[in-house]
């Protein structure tokens, strides 16, 4: 089969704000760049998040400062955070807004004409710079446009399907061009893995399309390691009404902002589960209130709660601090919210668990020349991640990855790529395109959304856990049996099919992890271990592949600054 | 349950011929988008349907489309409650890739072409200081997603995309210009790629999803600052003297403007009169409009309301609608306000307008200088002459389409009064065009260019389009409320060379002939 050959020192794989920030940063230094994404440009989920991006500038609270964004995040992710990569990030911030604002983001301002920042979930100084409820857009568009300023080389709805290797060193990569449906095979010397998440494999998500964890899986199959798998967040807030909006993204930042969260019988129902901080509680305690609540029977007519903003503040404040979240419910629900209550759920939404980082001087894997950034990689977050940690987090992953990508290419040469590899992974590729009969990828799909939704959700037992898993085991085998019609040109079907292992594979993996971790931390809770338990769990679960089989074991937790033990 | 019929603009490269459609029954939901249909078809019938989207919540902007050739976001147009069929095709201006899907490369060249980018005069190792106003100035034209629909349905892009500014890039420009850090001349870049050829249709603000008003905050803001520096091109400029020196843009002499009533029983304005006839410069000068002018004139006349009215004559002056969306908001204010200073000596308080230009200038324009007046569009009046039964109307035997002025339509909201006079005429069958309403195409005739003539050359101009959608859909005669569109359409059915087959009228034309 014939394919393109391009060639390339650093791929990054992923456009979005953590690989365009690093493509940003490789291109200091003199190699050659090729970003690649599945969709085009200024299209990729950092374009609808909302609220902020987290800074110890300390323009609101001077007293703020890189230690306590520290141990706020530490905090948060319940102790399993990697420290050093924390410390790291929390010192970068600062400067990366600078680099924002010079790219041409324009934050919104403090009455002397600071950069503004809010108040955010669970942080004990307000640290998040935002721009209305847009902060995820302007800074996707500052972004694409610093990018287009320095001219770098890009493709766009390019699916990368496998990464290649020689003995351990990276090689390149194979990828679809999705509108020829031409095959293309990479060289490279380093890769930045910049995938994001994989929302999809639950039925309700505020994830796009493509985010389909295709990342985790091309870095396990050619020896990374994962980490957190079990940790998958559950954004308190997703819109439940009408159909066909159920999921999108209501910003913590309506909370932030003084939003109330209200049940049928109207009371502030989080007075139950977190007096002190009420609403603007940790993610995965809202979460888990609101389904307590819904399950409960103390929810409304479309299975969700009431978040009620109107009655806290003026009209003219809601239209200034939250325009989108105005114009959405307008929009979608026909919900006015300067005057009503809106209508939300928990909706899956972040993956804390991802790619390893091995070492945290140079954000390597196990795997040579392989950088992952963004969502994609694991460490900052632990067990749960506070809002405004993961705009902040691509771009200090970014520009890490980039930086070493580029220090590391600089000292490489080009490794060859394996002709049979490739040609294995075309037929691979090519095989639901020429089964005659079969089963419809959408149908495996919706099957294994419901699965992940009703078994390995926000609450979770051993039961549901084991069903869960049978039921992707399941799906495995079917998952061999799939067909697609039509040709290769733009044909979405086929991408359904290539997509689906992937998704199965992050779907074990985080089940397996969940089975394991026999306590509740963060935003994994299990009703049959509801408490925490420091003693035996003060560890993260790794997968890694051993003899072509899913291998889990746990490694100590790396303390450099605060050890739960000792607080307590 | 309830289908919905959703037909399908089909083309797959590899093995059609050409684009074709192919109807899907989706079942209704209460609250679902044209996106939950697409995604419907390709979950149930055929799974290799292409079409872009990524979010589906309408802030991306990948997922735009032609629905019932109105261009939107599949993912936030709302599929209504008894909505029995649709037609989604994909964005016409772009060739097909597959289906809808369409390849944009053309924009990518434009915009990097463009330099769509903060230039910085020296970087600084400081935060900036900025006011919170400052920001809040362009924080509306920095909400765009690029999803493409502005250039999608821009006529004039449509027509001659080397000749013009497209709207996405207008909006960039002026973006840019707004922003504190950017150095570049951009003003100077949006005139030198087209900024001026623009006919102010507004189609870009009305299909924005991000309900940024692209015309009036980005391209008629950057018209004004061009205006500022003297930075017009030298066909506008003729407008514009012209119009200061002689009260019109043809440079004609003022004593000649009452001339188009010689021979009529329309008079002059005296003190007392119920209602002035405000005529307009294209009226009063152009010799296909003057026919208009007439008619709806002699209709005043012969009306059974006794209406005592009249005009300015010689005395009348531009309305200034065209000199405002060029840019130069100095001349304009001064001809509001001499205009607002006239009508109150003769102590006019009611006006009605031939032309949808005077009547959107002294409608919305004036009050800020001070005029206030109750404005009436010619069709308005005309409606309700009908509806009182003060005209008498004869047959009229015709199959009419309508074609909706911008300045009547998408500026003012009114659709209906032309439609209301034309059913209500004894004979005439009323068909619709494809692009109808706030989906009408522009004739290409506004922001001066009936005058300037910027696509003029091309064979698929606006006017030549809306010609040949007039003639597909039967009609005899194109009607139009607006003697811009009148000239502007007049001209295209003989470049066309359909004068055998339609004719072009203006509504008072049509009313004035059976009126007895």
């Amino acid at each position: 089969m014939k394919y393109k050959v391009v060639t390339t020192d650093i791929l990054i794989i992923g456009n979005g704000g953590a690989g365009i920030r690093a493509a940003i940063e490789a291109n200091e230094y003199n190699v050659k760049i090729l970003l690649v994404g599945t969709s085009m440009p200024g299209k990729a989920h950092t374009v609808m998040a909302e609220g902020g991006i987290n800074a110890a500038l300390g323009n609101v609270h001077p007293e703020d400062s890189w230690e306590v964004h520290f141990e706020d995040t530490i905090k948060e992710g319940v102790y399993i955070n990697n420290q050093k990569m924390v410390e790291a990030f929390a010192k970068d911030m600062p400067e990366r807004i600078h680099d924002l604002e010079e790219y041409g983001a324009v934050f919104d301002r403090t009455p002397d004409g600071k950069i503004a920042q809010r108040r955010f979930g669970a942080q004990s100084y307000w640290r998040t710079c935002y721009i209305g409820d847009v902060t995820g857009h302007e800074m996707l568009m500052a972004l694409t446009e610093a990018n287009r300023k320095r001219d770098i080389q890009h493709m766009d709805e390019v699916m990368v399907t496998k990464i290649l290797t020689k003995g351990n060193n990276i090689s390149g990569a194979v990828g679809i061009d999705l509108i020829t449906g031409e095959f293309i095979v990479f060289r490279a010397k380093s890769i930045i893995l910049a995938t994001g998440g994989t929302g999809r494999i639950y039925k309700v998500t505020t994830n796009p399309k493509e985010a389909c964890g295709c990342g985790y899986a091309m870095a396990y199959e050619v020896g990374a390691e994962l980490m957190d798998m079990e940790m998958f967040q559950f954004h308190p807030t997703g819109m439940v009404y009408p159909e066909s909006a159920r999921g999108i993204l209501v910003t913590e930042a309506v909370r932030g902002d003084g939003g109330i969260l209200l049940n049928s019988k109207n009371e502030r129902f989080m007075e139950r589960y977190d007096p002190e901080r009420m609403e603007v509680s940790a993610r995965d305690i809202v979460a888990r209130s609101i389904y307590s609540e819904i399950q409960a029977g103390r929810g409304f007519e479309h299975g969700g709660i009431h978040l009620d903003i109107a009655s806290q503040k003026s009209p003219e404040f809601i239209l200034d601090k939250l325009p989108r979240m105005v114009k959405q419910f307008k929009d979608f629900a026909n919900v006015d919210i300067t005057k009503e209550p809106m209508e939300v759920a928990p909706t899956a939404h972040y993956y804390m668990g991802g790619i390893k980082v091995r070492t945290e001087d140079n954000m390597s894997t196990t795997v040579n020349g392989l950088f992952p950034c963004g969502e994609a990689q694991c460490g900052i977050h632990g067990a749960n991640r506070l809002g405004g940690n993961s705009l902040a987090e691509t771009q200090v992953s970014g520009q890490r990855a980039g930086k070493y990508a580029a220090i590391f290419s600089l000292k490489k040469e080009l490794e060859d790529i394996d002709e049979e590899e490739i040609e294995n992974e075309i037929e691979k590729l090519l095989e639901p395109l020429n089964r005659k009969d079969g089963i419809k990828p959408q149908e495996i799909k919706k099957e294994m959304q419901e699965n992940m939704w009703a078994n390995v959700g926000i609450v979770r037992d051993e039961d549901k856990l084991r069903k869960g898993l049978e039921k992707i085991e399941a799906l495995e085998r079917k998952s061999e049996e799939i067909c697609v019609d039509g040709g290769r040109t733009y044909n979405l079907e086929w991408i359904d099919a290539i997509e689906i292992p992937y998704m199965l594979f992050v779907c074990k993996s985080l089940v397996m992890s969940a089975l394991e971790r026999k306590e509740s931390r963060g935003a994994h809770f299990r009703s049959d271990y509801p408490d925490r338990d420091d003693e035996n769990w003060l560890v993260n679960i790794n997968v890694r592949e051993e003899d072509g089989k899913m291998k889990l074991y746990k490694t100590p937790v790396s303390i450099t600054r605060i050890d739960p033990r000792e607080a307590r | 349950m309830e289908y919905i019929t959703f037909k399908v603009q089909r083309f797959d490269p590899e093995k059609d011929t050409a684009p074709h459609f192919e109807e899907y029954k989706v079942p209704f939901t209460r609250g679902m988008r044209i996106l939950d249909g697409l995604n419907y078809i390709h979950d149930n019938y055929d799974g290799s349907l292409a079409y872009r989207w990524v979010c589906r919540a309408g802030q991306c902007g990948s997922c735009a489309v032609e629905i019932d050739r109105k261009v939107g976001l599949a993912c936030k147009t709302e599929v209504k409650e008894g909505t029995k069929e649709v037609t989604l095709q994909p964005l016409y201006i772009f060739s097909i890739i597959k289906d809808l899907v369409v390849d944009i490369d053309k924009i990518w060249n434009e915009l990097s072409s463009i330099k769509p980018y903060v230039e910085r005069e020296t970087y600084s190792k400081e935060f900036e200081i900025v006011h919170q106003e400052k920001i809040m100035d362009a924080r509306e034209l920095r909400q765009c997603i690029e999803c493409w629909s502005c250039v999608a349905s821009c006529p004039v892009t449509r027509v001659a995309w080397d000749k013009t500014m497209v709207p996405l890039a207008g909006e960039k420009m002026a973006m840019l210009d707004a922003h504190t850090g950017d150095i570049l001349d951009r003003i100077g870049m949006a005139v030198k790629y087209g900024l001026y050829a623009c006919t102010v249709c507004r189609a870009c603000t009305e299909v924005c999803p991000q309900e940024i008003d692209i015309l009036g905050k980005a391209l008629l803001k950057l018209r004004s600052r061009a205006v500022e520096r003297s930075l017009v091109s030298p066909k506008t400029r003729d407008f514009l003297e012209n119009v200061n020196l002689r009260g019109n843009p043809y440079g004609e002499a003022r004593m000649k403007r009452g001339k188009w009533a010689e021979e009529t029983e329309i008079r002059r304005y005296e003190k007392g009169d119920e209602l002035l006839y405000y005529v307009g410069c294209v009226g009063s000068y152009d010799t296909r409009a003057q026919v208009a002018a007439r008619a709806f004139g002699n209709i005043l006349c012969k009306c059974g309301a006794n209406i005592s009215f009249g005009i300015l004559s010689d005395e009348e002056s531009c309305d200034g609608n065209e000199v405002n969306n060029l840019g130069e908001e100095g001349l304009f204010q001064e001809l509001a306000e001499e205009n607002i200073q006239k009508f109150k000596d003769l102590g006019i308080k009611k006006i009605v307008t031939l032309s949808p230009h005077s009547y959107n200038a002294i409608k919305n324009d004036y009050p800020e200088f001070g005029g206030d007046f109750e404005v009436y569009h010619y069709t308005q009046l005309l409606r309700d002459l009908i509806k009182d039964e003060k005209l008498d109307l004869s047959k009229f035997d015709a199959k009419v389409a309508y074609h909706d002025s911008c300045f009547l339509g998408r500026y003012n909201n009114e659709y209906d009064a032309p439609r209301e006079i034309l059913n209500a005429i004894p004979g005439i069958e009323l068909v619709e065009m494809e692009r109808n309403r706030e989906n009408s195409l522009c004739c290409g005739g506004g922001g001066g260019n009936f005058y300037t003539d910027f696509l003029g050359e091309y064979k698929d101009s606006p006017a030549r389009i809306r010609i040949r959608e007039a003639y597909d859909v039967g009609a005899s005669i194109l009607a139009v409320a607006c003697p811009i569109c009148l000239t502007m359409l007049e001209d295209a059915l003989k470049v066309e060379g359909l004068e055998e087959k339609m004719a072009i009228k203006d509504i008072s034309e049509i009313v004035n002939e059976i009126c007895i």
